[in-house]
């Protein structure tokens, strides 16, 4: 039940303030207080994923095994009815030349698309902090949002509840909803409280993601139809019950290369991986605070996690031939190449959106690796990501709430003037930057330790990001926080330090950050299972690994 | 003969209650304005009432179990579960369509306005009904001419009396065409009694004439082309819906499709998995199939195209109504066509989601969204303050937030995107064109899929100026109470049918199983 009350509650509260209105106060502590709610469900979530995961490790040596994917909670209802599987109903198996004995032997399951909602390691990460990042939103937003607030609390809550969904979705077509749902909150966010060219922004992150989800709509489509074909399961929708069927009934190479191609399209755009990235930056940019934030931190999730949970465990031919290259390479240009743009630009916003995508990058660099150490990686990454450059956008935010400017050239010396910010700044560029006992380093480097033991080449291009990432974030730090003081003219009133609401936006993010940079192994023990399972898919990439881990294993006891 | 008659009247119960409402109408209507020509103050009012009491009594009768038909399927009417759904869809569209037309009338006209409409929506039932090519063109017939009459009633100055010249002459036009291909097909069955041309055809007897088949079939589809709106018979749809009144434009969007579709899914049938493995096998259905999948993809490409470049919102409706027929041509052509058939037949037939529940489903969401589109524009225009254009939607949301938001809610459905009944119609339409198994089905899905896409653009402007755009004007604007009404029942609707679609899919799924 409280994977069903973490979407509901946030859809609840959205519909009340529709329904009954309500000025901007009451608006925003309503959006507070039900962002706080939705934490604590999803801490909730996330204790009871892991009891569930110490019962299982109790009861075996192994962790549950029962198919690539397994929800370690559930709660699923019937939607939509849509044939009938004729299933033998003895043990009789189905033979083609007398059909008509068969045909009297027939059971007729329903063929169910299902609300399955689910959650394990992974998903348990993500709602946490889809929830920690939209009380951070709601906080930021608290004095900046004047016009029609209602309405944007509305659409906040809104897009947290879609997020949520996604992330708890175990079945295909339930995850494509929320994916697809999430646009419209999004759409209104950028399109109305945005910056200059916010409608150019709104309409071009919407019709360019709209376009490739469609295209994975009908991905997902082909691939259930061929699940139904097999006729092994009644719910040729749930992720774990294709998985299980794929598993008996694998798919031709060619097949599996050809849903790959269908499925990703829609979250190469999300991630977003190189040649598709370019809405990215003017929504970034343009979007309100609160609406980069969660952009940037939960929703660009979804593109990664749809290819964690759906591409990886299912396509598993597909992804070891073909996606390895393709997509490896596209991770690499994009680590370089959104680095470089980062470099360049001269917006603060703009720069933080471009090092959006070379960060993206490592996470994808990480998880096609295909070994639990890349795979780790790129979910710490997807959280590391989450916090830090949600962080980032929440100070640029405040900094542009201060001098309604985010141009390098007009701003420096911040330091002396905000000190307190200009704290929290360096602190979190040094997370983002992935300096060693901050949360940055622990992704990047198990991504690129994945990508080293897959393909060294990868990896070495790939680790040029790091440095890049550093010069670029360090760069900004130099020109707008030290110095000599420089503001722009025309601000008029006391410009004040960071102020106790922003400081409880922040400082939340900032000490999670030191937390996993320091003391990760909570968050590895959460998703070892989960990674586990996906790794076994790809028992060629890891061979060479197990041998070293049984040379391990056989060495211990002798040094007993 | 007699009993034939009898049993046939109580099947037609519901129908009959809503084509003697109309009569009444007709009756009544002129003795209640004076001879100096004044009106009782609410005339309109009473008129709507009165309608939606027939429109509640012929609900009433068709949930009453049907009377069992005789088995020699001879009889002038069929009850299947195809006749209860277009029942329930012209109950629900009617009481819409309703509400849109409660103040769109003048008082002194709302008598004959309101009559047309039950006709018309006793006929849409009819056509269902029909197991018999006389009956069933009589009942597009029912369809058609009161439409004319409405469509005149509704507005009458200079752009309303083309748009309603223009529609009469094409649509008789589009009458005699069915009738002259139905005359064919009467010519080579011997028989105009549906069930006994089904099954005609299913025993090989009509093998020697494929060529007046294929005449009757060609002139039948491009005679239901018109209906609805169908590339390239839908040049008139345009200039009608922008020409015409809102209600009228409404009627048009949505009835006429289902008198079409349904027309077309009662003359050609259902191929036969079996019997098309025969060599020289004759189905109208069978045969049909290619000619509906050019049809649909012309239709969605044209339509959706066409609808980028509109200002004028009823004209861009009009063009997404012909790309939303192009949809449903999809699931028809697909419904028609025999699906590829697999070596292990069980496996097949475990993996199938078919073309014509597909459609079915995809018409009732389409006419609940779309009326509710229309509803909206009604229930805002003012004379004074009118919508036609896509500016005079700027700045709703603040000048009317609840219709901007409706109208939001309805157009994503339009679109297809999630959390509205749109996204499961575009999915099972997906599913079915792709369950096909073939080229011919996975082509359709992709052409679908593009356009989805295409699609997207133009409703998410219409949304982006309601919601991004300042007004001019920053008054509120008047709401018209009955047809807001509708238009909230229709966003409901919308809403509901996406989280609770099982019992409708599965009535469904029944029809013609």
């Amino acid at each position: 039940m409280l994977l069903l009350s973490i979407i509901l509650l946030p859809l609840l509260a959205a519909i009340l303030l529709a329904l009954l209105g309500g000025g901007r106060s009451v608006a925003r502590w309503v959006a507070l207080l039900t962002a706080i709610g939705t934490l604590l469900v999803s801490l909730g979530i996330a204790s009871q994923v892991t009891a569930v995961r110490e019962a299982h490790a109790m009861a075996t040596t192994d962790g549950p095994v029962d198919g690539p994917v397994q929800p370690k909670l559930e709660w699923r209802r019937t939607w939509m009815t849509l044939g009938h599987l004729n299933q033998p109903s003895g043990a009789v198996l189905v033979d083609n030349e007398s059909r008509e004995v068969i045909a009297k032997g027939i059971s007729e399951t329903p063929i169910r698309l299902e609300f399955y909602l689910g959650a394990d390691g992974i998903s348990a990460l993500m709602l946490a902090l889809t929830a920690i990042l939209t009380v951070s939103a709601v906080l930021i937003s608290w004095e900046s949002i004047q016009d029609r607030a209602t309405e944007f609390y509305i659409c906040l809550l809104a897009l947290e509840a879609g997020m949520l969904g996604a992330f708890v979705a175990f079945d295909l077509i339930l995850f494509y909803v929320f994916f697809e749902f999430t646009l419209i909150p999004l759409f209104f966010l950028v399109g109305i409280w945005g910056g200059v060219q916010r409608q150019f922004a709104a309409y071009r992150f919407f019709i360019y993601t709209l376009a490739g989800s469609v295209i994975t709509l009908l991905g997902l489509v082909a691939l259930v139809l061929k699940v139904m074909e097999t006729g092994l399961t009644a719910t040729p929708f749930s992720i774990p019950d294709i998985a299980a069927a794929l598993k008996t009934h694998p798919l031709s190479e060619q097949w599996q290369i050809g849903l790959l191609l269908a499925l990703s399209a829609g979250f190469v755009i999300k991630v977003p991986l190189f040649p598709f990235h370019t809405w990215l930056p003017l929504a970034h940019t343009e979007a309100p605070t609160a609406g980069s934030v969660l952009l940037a931190g939960v929703l660009l999730k979804l593109g990664s996690y749809g290819f964690l949970r759906i591409c990886l465990p299912l396509l598993p031919d597909a992804v070891a031939g073909f996606g390895v290259p393709v997509y490896a390479t596209m991770a690499v240009i994009g680590i370089v190449y959104g680095a470089l743009g980062a470099l360049a630009q001269s917006d603060i916003k703009k720069l933080v959106a471009y090092s959006s995508v070379s960060h993206l990058g490592f996470c994808m660099l990480g998880m096609f690796a295909l070994n639990s150490e890349g795979i780790t990686g790129a979910v710490m990454q997807m959280v590391n990501h989450g916090l830090s450059t949600g962080a980032l956008f929440l100070l640029v935010g405040m900094v542009y709430d201060r001098y309604h400017t985010r141009e390098l050239s007009e701003l420096g010396g911040l330091a002396t003037r905000l000190p307190l910010l200009s704290v929290c700044m360096v602190f979190i560029c040094l997370a983002s930057a992935g300096l060693p006992g901050l949360n940055g380093f622990v992704g990047e480097l198990l991504s690129l330790i994945g990508m080293f033991k897959a393909n060294p080449i990868y990896a070495a291009i790939g680790a040029t990001g790091v440095v890049l990432g550093a010069w670029y974030l360090l760069d900004m730090l130099r020109r707008a926080f030290f110095g000599p003081l420089k503001e722009p003219a025309s601000v008029h009133g006391p410009i004040l330090d960071i102020n106790m609401r922003e400081a409880l936006a922040v400082v939340p993010l900032m000490i999670l950050c030191l937390w996993i940079g320091v003391f990760p192994k909570p968050l590895l023990d959460t998703i070892e299972d989960d990674v586990r399972v996906i790794v076994k898919m790809y028992p060629q990439q890891n061979a060479a690994k197990t041998e070293v881990a049984k040379r391990a294993n056989d060495e211990i006891p002798k040094d007993e | 003969m007699y009993q034939h008659l009898t049993s046939a009247i109580s099947q037609v119960l519901p129908e009959v209650v809503l084509l003697a409402a109309a009569c009444v109408n007709l009756a009544v209507g002129p003795f209640l304005i004076g001879d100096d020509g004044a009106v009782p103050k609410g005339l309109k009012h009473r008129w709507g009432v009165w309608s939606l009491i027939a429109l509640a009594i012929a609900a009433w009768l068709q949930c009453l179990p049907t009377p069992v038909v005789e088995a020699t399927g001879l009889a002038p009417f069929l009850s299947d579960s195809l006749v209860s759904f277009v029942r329930l869809v012209t109950t629900v569209t009617g009481v819409v369509l309703v509400l849109i037309n409660w103040n769109q009338t003048e008082e002194r006209d709302s008598a004959e306005s309101h009559a047309c409409l039950l006709f018309i929506l006793a006929g849409a039932n009819l056509i269902s009904l029909a197991n018999d090519l006389v009956i069933l063109f009589l009942a597009l017939e029912l369809v058609s001419i009161p439409t004319y009459l409405f469509l005149y009633v509704a507005r009458r100055d200079r752009s309303g009396q083309e748009a309603t010249l223009k529609y009469f002459l094409l649509s008789v036009f589009s009458s005699a065409l069915v009738l002259y291909g139905l005359s064919f097909l009467y010519g080579v069955a011997g028989t105009t009694n549906l069930t006994a041309l089904h099954q005609v055809l299913k025993n090989h007897q009509l093998n020697a004439m494929p060529v007046m088949l294929l005449v009757s079939i060609v002139t039948i589809v491009a005679g239901l082309a018109f209906r609805i709106t169908a590339v390239p018979f839908h040049f008139y749809a345009p200039d009608v819906f922008q020409g015409t009144a809102n209600s009228a434009a409404a009627l048009l969007s949505f009835i006429p499709k289902v008198a079409g579709f349904i027309a077309l899914v009662r003359i050609l049938g259902q191929p036969s998995v079996t019997a098309a493995t025969h060599i020289g096998y004759w189905s109208l259905a069978a045969k049909s199939g290619g000619l509906l999948y050019l049809l649909a993809i012309a239709t969605m490409f044209v339509g959706n195209l066409l609808a980028l470049l509109q200002t004028n919102v009823r004209r861009l409706l009009a063009y997404s109504s012909i790309a939303h027929a192009g949809y449903m041509l999809v699931g028809l052509s697909v419904a028609v066509s025999v699906p590829q058939i697999n070596d292990d037949a069980t496996a097949a037939s475990a993996g199938s989601v078919g073309g014509l529940p597909a459609l079915l489903f995809y018409l009732g969401v389409y006419g609940v969204t779309t009326l509710g589109v229309f509803a909206l524009i009604a229930s805002l225009s003012r004379p004074e303050r009118p919508l036609e254009t896509r500016d005079d939607l700027a700045g709703l949301s603040k000048t009317h937030p609840a219709g901007a938001f409706l109208a939001a809610v309805l157009l994503f459905g339009l679109t297809g995107l999630p959390p509205t009944a749109g996204f499961l119609g575009k999915l099972t339409l997906f599913l079915s064109a792709w369950s096909h198994g073939t080229d011919f089905g996975r082509t359709l899905a992709i052409c679908l899929a593009i356009n989805a896409a295409i699609a997207a653009w133009y409703y998410l402007r219409l949304i982006g100026v309601m919601y991004l755009q300042p007004s001019r004007d920053d008054t509120r604007r008047a709401t018209g109470v009955p047809a807001f009404v509708g238009v909230s029942l229709c966003a409901v609707a919308s809403i509901a049918l996406f989280f609770a679609p099982d019992w409708l899919w599965q009535a469904l799924q029944r029809v013609g199983g």
